[in-house]
């Protein structure tokens, strides 16, 4: 056994708490408007918010005591267990739908989403094939990738009948970019990029929400009342923004303009209010988030451990990317939220799992060794 | 077992590192564009958004016409509109979003009698503002308003708005025009040459922000008063309009006249436009409706092809849009000319003979024409070969220049959309002069061929004619106003008293008679003419042109009449448009205020009596003629359209044959079915009246006259008050005054 450092990763842990602190906060910003709307109280979605980044904090906390060898052992039982809820979900009157998806599972007052739970799932079991001597050798070759191929592909299937394309998107690219991590051959990925090609052509003739919203991407002002109206309005939100921004709280987009500023438009009321210096700060702290969580999947003591911590930095730095690019207009629309920001309380819940194991993977990281 | 992490997946890391770096970056770039390079547009477009709330209409100004009558104003309305998000908030506070908004929808749609699945529709997108429906009566909006309060219903707006009346419904429908959904004008009409004037700047109502987010942004409203905009006076009349009207509406039913027709009436000493009318015509308050002709199932009224029809059809304003070939009226303007340069004078000896001209031969409408004559008695025959040659004496040069003068190359400058100019043309050759003599292969619009003839009235200026008076604003200060605008001395006085003298001898003893008026004098030269149009059908127009009184000119009078049925008389300019623009300058000039002066033969002529004939068996043509030869005035009661005139019957006349009464007496005949009651009227009260005074007021009331005596009316045979049947005939006993 090499030198181990038992402690977790001090400035991974301070990015994610300040993150927090900061989405918290504009949670409390974006949210208070519309709250006292539907809630006749400013301060109540921030409470429940509070609520549930507490609760958060505690489940990393715990999580992070545990040895994720411990968690890997059971990889392909929590991969099944997602898969079940998957199914689950689609059963009527199981799973709960809202603006014609599918996508809860509620137990008491609470609601999931299953589909944050694959994430994981995904994320483990990649890790797992990709690393257990049982399985490396197969999977190294042509057949091993289409294998993989095919699991994306059911798991897709099964986000499609919700619908939830976003996840779908998020989850693909998390376990490709693991495949490729893991050192699957780079000619492997040119057939996958072709496939990737046509799949979206295929996508942009055959269905209709998906060409109406790259229409409106390639000209959100011709569509402002329909289509486009989100993204206008996170336009000009950030464009109102400028250097220093209006001042925290003063955002004026968030009064209805933009609907539900809470959640995956929040990033544009950071804009307005924070302007370019908050964004940039914010941009540097994802930066850093990703800069340690790679480091730590470097430096984990074993394969295992490094795809997970790949995977998890990914999955963070997948959906981050998307979010922006979408408020910035500079992607088609489609659902993400913000990781630390947008409003959510199980969803952060299963976030701070994620944030949970990474931190224990970095405890038994060697960083001398890179 | 568990494998250690080889080099090539820690470089392999270290690029995704990199690359998920480097397209954060991308990102931070992407957001410097929008808040820099865009941020001022985007900042600009936010503000506009979050401080434009809901707009209050201004309040459009009020047309009037020369005596201050109203034509168009706005009255006070109401706007809904919906504020989607707030509906849906709502909603899902009360725990089913579809149904608050189905509710909403039903109930708008059931008070505001539109489509409940339309309005569901709107309430259902996304945004802060849709408007539902608007120019609702105030009455209906306050109901929407009483249900929205007992109901606590959040999201519904009730707002200000205009709604533009028209009062008078049809008349004068071309010079008005009407206005649109945003209250601005549309397609034609002073509504829309005044838009700038008459449209005001709206108001807004602002939605207060609190930045703190502890108020609603609907919780406080500052409202900016609109501007209301300015009022118009025009110089039309509009009795004098009505009389237009109703005379080419008479005009169009009798001949069966299929492509309209124009009557314009002006005041040649001021250039004013005192009428100006098109038949066929339309509701001002009901602009889309569907014109007659057309299928009322298939009619909506706003898809292309039908704005295509109401545009080629009646919301055509004949007066400036169309071009006629103005026909013998245009001999006027050739006359003044050659009479200007000295070329003829009223008593110049000129021929009338045909004309021979390349492989031309022109003649007069009279086979052979009528010789060697006075140019007088050529103006009042109407010769075509004596204006030929006097075109082709003129002179290419002078001709032209004189219709240059004239203001036939140019528009008019009424200040109306739409307006058309002549086809005149180029390169003339000598044929083309001397059919041009007669007014004939030129074209010309009806605003420009009585400019011309307002000229000739006023003592040779040409004038520009004006349709509005002033612009006022609401304190009653002039914004602008139309002066009298002399364009140039286009003849001498003495040669628009020649040409005038002549135009009288028209109607006098000439192929104008028919527009003789007794105790106004009238000068006037009619005008038939025929164009060998593409399609090889002909197109006939009768027109007159018409100045009275002769002797202190008030009134230039223009009826043009675009294809009439040829199946029921050859087209005539003298025999339908000269009576109809007799009937518009005898009841203008009365409404005027013109005093008649009868002639003593025009007295003597009152006592003139014929027979009043047996219509019995008759058809409604031929009742007509056989009353019209025996100078009588024949008012038709029952239903009959031009077409049918040959077939439907008289049933009945009053008074009985026979009975020898004076004429131009009215003789009532009932045509098609019998009414189940005649009608009745008032006996008037005669006595002390003079004769001519006598014959107006009987003949407007639709009764026959015996006198045989000339002088004050001493007594009659029926009391004044009695009520007697139409047609009855009063005879009277006169003494000397």
């Amino acid at each position: 056994m090499n030198l181990k450092n038992r402690q977790v990763d001090f400035w991974l842990v301070m990015t994610i708490l300040i993150l927090l602190g900061l989405g918290t906060m504009m949670v409390f910003s974006s949210s208070s408007a519309a709250s006292y709307v539907k809630f006749d109280s400013s301060f109540s979605l921030l409470l429940k918010q509070l609520v549930w980044v507490g609760l958060g904090l505690i489940v990393m906390l715990f999580v992070s005591k545990i040895d994720y060898h411990f968690i890997g052992k059971y990889s392909l039982q929590l991969f099944a267990g997602a898969i079940v809820l998957l199914v689950l979900v689609l059963i009527p009157g199981v799973g709960k739908s809202f603006n014609n998806a599918r996508r809860w599972l509620g137990f008491g007052g609470l609601t999931f989403q299953p589909s944050e739970f694959i994430k994981l799932g995904m994320v483990l079991l990649f890790a797992y094939l990709l690393s257990n001597t049982r399985y490396v050798k197969k999977m190294a070759g042509l057949k091993g990738f289409f294998i993989m191929l095919g699991i994306i592909g059911g798991v897709a299937g099964l986000l499609f009948l919700q619908p939830h394309v976003s996840c779908i998107i998020i989850i693909g690219m998390v376990s490709v970019i693991m495949m490729f991590v893991a050192g699957v051959k780079l000619r492997y990925f040119l057939v996958l990029g072709g496939v990737g090609v046509a799949g979206a052509v295929v996508a942009f003739i055959s269905l209709n929400h998906v060409r109406e919203r790259v229409m409106a991407f390639t000209d959100p002002f011709a569509h402002a009342s329909d289509e486009g109206y989100q993204v206008v309005q996170s336009l000009l939100a950030i464009g109102s923004g400028g250097f220093t921004g209006k001042g925290l709280g003063q955002s004026v987009q968030k009064y209805l303009y933009l609907p539900e500023p809470y959640n995956d438009f929040i990033f544009s009321i950071l804009a307005e209010e924070m302007g370019f210096i908050g964004v940039f700060i914010v941009l540097a702290l994802y930066c850093v988030f990703i800069w340690r969580g790679y480091k730590i999947a470097i430096s984990a003591p074993d394969k295992f451990g490094c795809l997970v911590a790949t995977g998890i930095t990914t999955l963070i730095a997948v959906q981050v990317l998307m979010n922006i690019a979408v408020v910035t207009s500079s992607i088609p629309v489609t659902g993400v939220s913000l990781p630390f920001f947008s409003y959510g309380g199980t969803s952060l819940v299963i976030m701070m799992i994620n944030m949970g194991i990474l931190l224990n993977i970095s405890k038994e990281a060697n960083y001398n060794k890179f | 077992m568990i494998l250690k992490t080889s080099p090539k997946v820690k470089t392999r890391i270290v690029i995704l590192c990199l690359i998920v770096s480097a397209l954060l970056v991308a990102l931070l770039v992407r957001v410097a564009w929008i808040q820099f390079i865009r941020g001022e547009e985007y900042t600009k477009l936010a503000y506009e958004q979050q401080n434009s709330g809901r707009t209050i209409p201004a309040t459009r100004g009020t047309i009037k016409d020369s005596e201050g009558n109203v034509l168009a104003i706005s009255v006070s309305a109401r706007q809904v509109s919906v504020n989607q998000t707030m509906i849906k908030t709502q909603g899902e506070k009360l725990g089913d979003v579809e149904a608050y908004q189905k509710k909403i929808a039903d109930k708008l749609a059931e008070i505001l009698e539109l489509d409940s699945e339309e309005v569901l529709a709107k309430i259902q997108t996304t945004g802060r503002y849709r408007e539902i429906a608007r120019k609702v009566e105030v009455d209906v909006a306050n109901k929407i308003e009483a249900w929205k309060d007992e109901e606590k219903i959040k999201g519904v707006y009730i707002d200000e708005d205009i709604k533009r009346y028209y009062p008078n419904n049809e008349l004068a429908a071309h010079i008005l025009g009407f206005t649109g959904r945003d209250d601005q004008g549309l397609v034609c009409g002073v509504e829309v040459a005044l838009d700038s004037y008459l449209a005001g700047t709206p108001g807004r109502v602002i939605a207060a922000v609190d930045s703190l987010g502890n108020e609603l942004p609907y919780a406080e409203e500052t409202r900016v008063e609109p501007q209301n905009g300015n009022n118009v006076e025009l110089n039309i009349n509009i009795n004098i309009q009505a009389i237009c009207e109703e005379v080419l509406q008479e005009t169009a039913a009798k001949w069966n006249v299929t492509e309209g027709c124009a009557a314009i009436v002006m005041d040649p000493n001021e250039g004013k436009i005192l009428a100006m009318a098109s038949n066929p015509s339309f509701d001002l308050n009901n602009p889309y409706a569907c014109p007659e002709g057309m299928d009322p199932t298939l009619w909506t009224g706003h898809t292309a092809e039908n704005v295509e029809v109401l545009n080629s059809t009646v919301w055509r304003n004949k007066c400036l849009t169309d071009t006629y070939e103005p026909g013998s009226t245009f001999k006027a303007i050739t006359g003044s000319i050659g009479v200007e340069y000295g070329i003829v004078n009223k008593d110049s000896m000129v021929d009338d003979g045909d004309l021979f001209l390349a492989d031309w031969q022109i003649g007069c409408w009279k086979d052979g024409g009528h010789g060697i004559v006075t140019f007088a008695s050529a103006v009042k025959n109407s010769c075509n070969g004596v204006f030929a040659r006097l075109a082709l004496d003129i002179g290419n040069d002078i001709f032209y220049k004189g219709l240059e003068n004239f203001g036939f190359y140019q528009k008019t400058g009424v200040l109306l959309a739409g307006e058309a100019n002549s086809i005149i043309h180029t390169n003339p050759t000598e044929i083309d002069r001397a059919v041009a003599g007669f007014g004939q292969r030129i074209q010309v619009t009806p605003m420009q061929m009585i400019r011309a003839y307002c000229a000739i009235a006023n003592g040779g200026y040409l004038l520009t004619p004006q349709l509005v008076n002033e612009v006022t604003d609401q304190d009653g200060n002039v914004v602008i106003r139309y002066e009298k605008e002399v364009e140039r001395q286009v003849i001498s006085e003495a040669t628009a008293k020649e040409m005038l003298a002549m135009l009288e001898g028209v109607v006098t003893t000439g192929t104008g008679h028919n527009a003789y008026v007794a105790g106004y004098r009238v000068a006037g030269k009619t005008g038939t003419s025929e164009t060998i149009e593409t399609d090889a059908t002909d197109r006939f127009v009768a027109s007159f042109c018409g100045i009275a009184p002769v002797d202190d000119p008030q009134i230039v009078v223009l009826v043009m009449i675009d294809h009439p049925d040829q199946r029921i008389a050859t087209a005539s300019g003298g025999r339908m448009a000269a009576p109809a623009a007799a009937e518009i300058i005898e009841r203008s000039l009365e409404y005027l205020g013109v005093e008649r002066r009868y002639t003593e033969e025009e007295k003597s002529n009152f006592l003139l009596q014929s027979q009043v004939p047996d219509l019995a068996g008759k058809n409604v043509a031929e009742a007509i003629w056989a009353l019209e030869s025996r100078g009588l005035q024949g008012k038709i009661i029952g239903e009959y359209s031009g077409e049918d005139a040959y077939k439907t019957k008289v049933v009945g006349q009053m008074p009985a044959p026979h009975i020898i009464l004076n004429r131009n007496s009215e003789v009532v005949v009932y045509v098609g079915e019998e009414p189940e009651t005649r009608p009745t009227v008032k006996v008037p009260d005669l006595v002390g009246c003079s004769l001519a005074d006598a014959y107006v007021i009987l003949g407007e009331k639709g009764l026959g006259m015996i006198a045989k005596q000339s002088g004050t009316v001493i007594s009659q045979s029926i009391a004044s008050g009695t009520d007697v049947e139409l047609g009855t005939v009063i005879t009277l006993e006169l003494g000397s005054e």
